[in-house]
């Protein structure tokens, strides 16, 4: 389980991304996470709730975008969708196949209070 | 009104880099790297043990070890081949800056192969790259057959895995041929050898392995 050692990674990340942003309090992060990443989402949120409010403060939220194993045969060109880690041409039998989506772990925006404003 | 700051970064970028960086130093220097992975018990120290024993007069080896917080395996191998302790203090696996750090305290920069003794898992370690040029798998015959299905990720990124305590085979239920099976519907290019640390069997096999890996970067 290094879910949290991942949530920490990301807040030290999102502090720095709004200090050079102007500063303003962080309202919403998001996220992509690859079926095929290694972090499980469920773990990725309960450690999101347990260490942001101290870090971040209470108004962030965490928004994750799920994203599914795909891979491309490189006998046929067949785009796949795995499923169940076979990784395997369904329409060649080909098992030549490069993952192409679903190993992604990155952080797609962060949405930030502008600064002056209160909530 | 919320500004949005688009940003598009891997979360892991900077370790990515440190581990390509550190890969590319090995490679230039001659240094073959090498993180065994596995379950808690599956026999990583002895088997390095015995590649010490093996290998360790005709080339020059040395092992970052990884251990939650103790340093019983360290101790272990400390008679046969120059180690190097990384306490990850209960984290459940090794990055980059750990590995780096401990190979600086290593200080030998003419080693031919560099083993990491990842911490027992198999789980967390398959998502982290540790500068290595190859991850080798390690499946002791008590753990069943099963295994390389039930942690796809770690068989897809591994190169090689090594079937360990081949000397209980008699005794438990364990399919070599279906667990390669299993292993290479996940990974097709997947090395297999089988060894045992008690009866020396495949240990050979298993030495030759690495000095014809060893060869490749040192060609
Ligand atoms: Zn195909």
């Amino acid at each position: 389980m290094h879910e949290y050692s991942v949530v920490r990674s990301l807040l030290r990340q999102v502090q720095e991304i709004a200090r050079s942003n102007g500063g303003g309090a962080i309202e919403m992060i998001r996220l992509a996470v690859g079926e095929f990443s290694g972090v499980e989402c469920t773990l990725v949120e309960l450690a999101f709730r347990d260490l942001a409010p101290e870090k971040i403060g209470r108004q962030a939220k965490l928004e994750i975008q799920k994203i599914p194993l795909e891979a491309k045969c490189e006998n046929c060109q067949q785009k796949i969708i795995i499923t169940n880690y076979q990784f395997c041409c369904p329409r060649c039998n080909s098992q030549q196949v490069r993952i192409t989506a679903g190993d992604e772990l990155t952080i797609i925006d962060i949405e930030l209070r502008e600064v002056g404003v209160n909530a | 009104m919320n500004q949005t700051i688009t940003v598009n970064r891997d979360l892991k970028a900077d370790l990515k880099e440190q581990a390509n960086r550190f890969r590319q130093r090995m490679s230039d220097q001659g240094t073959l790297v090498v993180n065994l992975v596995s379950s808690p018990g599956a026999g990583k120290t002895s088997l390095l043990q015995r590649t010490a024993t093996k290998i360790g007069d005709e080339y020059r080896l040395a092992v970052l070890v990884g251990d939650l917080a103790t340093d019983r395996d360290a101790e272990r191998l400390k008679p046969y081949v120059p180690v190097q302790q990384l306490t990850t203090g209960g984290a459940c696996h090794l990055e980059i800056p750990l590995v780096e750090s401990g190979y600086e305290r290593l200080n030998q920069s003419d080693l031919d192969i560099l083993f990491i003794e990842n911490v027992g898992n198999l789980v967390c370690p398959a998502s982290h790259d540790l500068g290595e040029h190859l991850r080798v798998t390690l499946l002791s015959v008590t753990e069943g057959d099963d295994k390389p299905g039930k942690y796809p990720k770690m068989f897809r990124t591994s190169q090689a895995m090594v079937i360990t305590k081949s000397d209980l085979l008699p005794y438990v239920p364990f399919d070599v041929s279906s667990a390669v099976e299993d292993a290479r519907r996940i990974q097709p290019e997947l090395d297999f050898l089988t060894t045992s640390s008690q009866t020396l069997a495949g240990v050979d096999e298993w030495c030759e392995f690495l000095v014809r890996q060893l060869r490749k970067i040192q060609k």
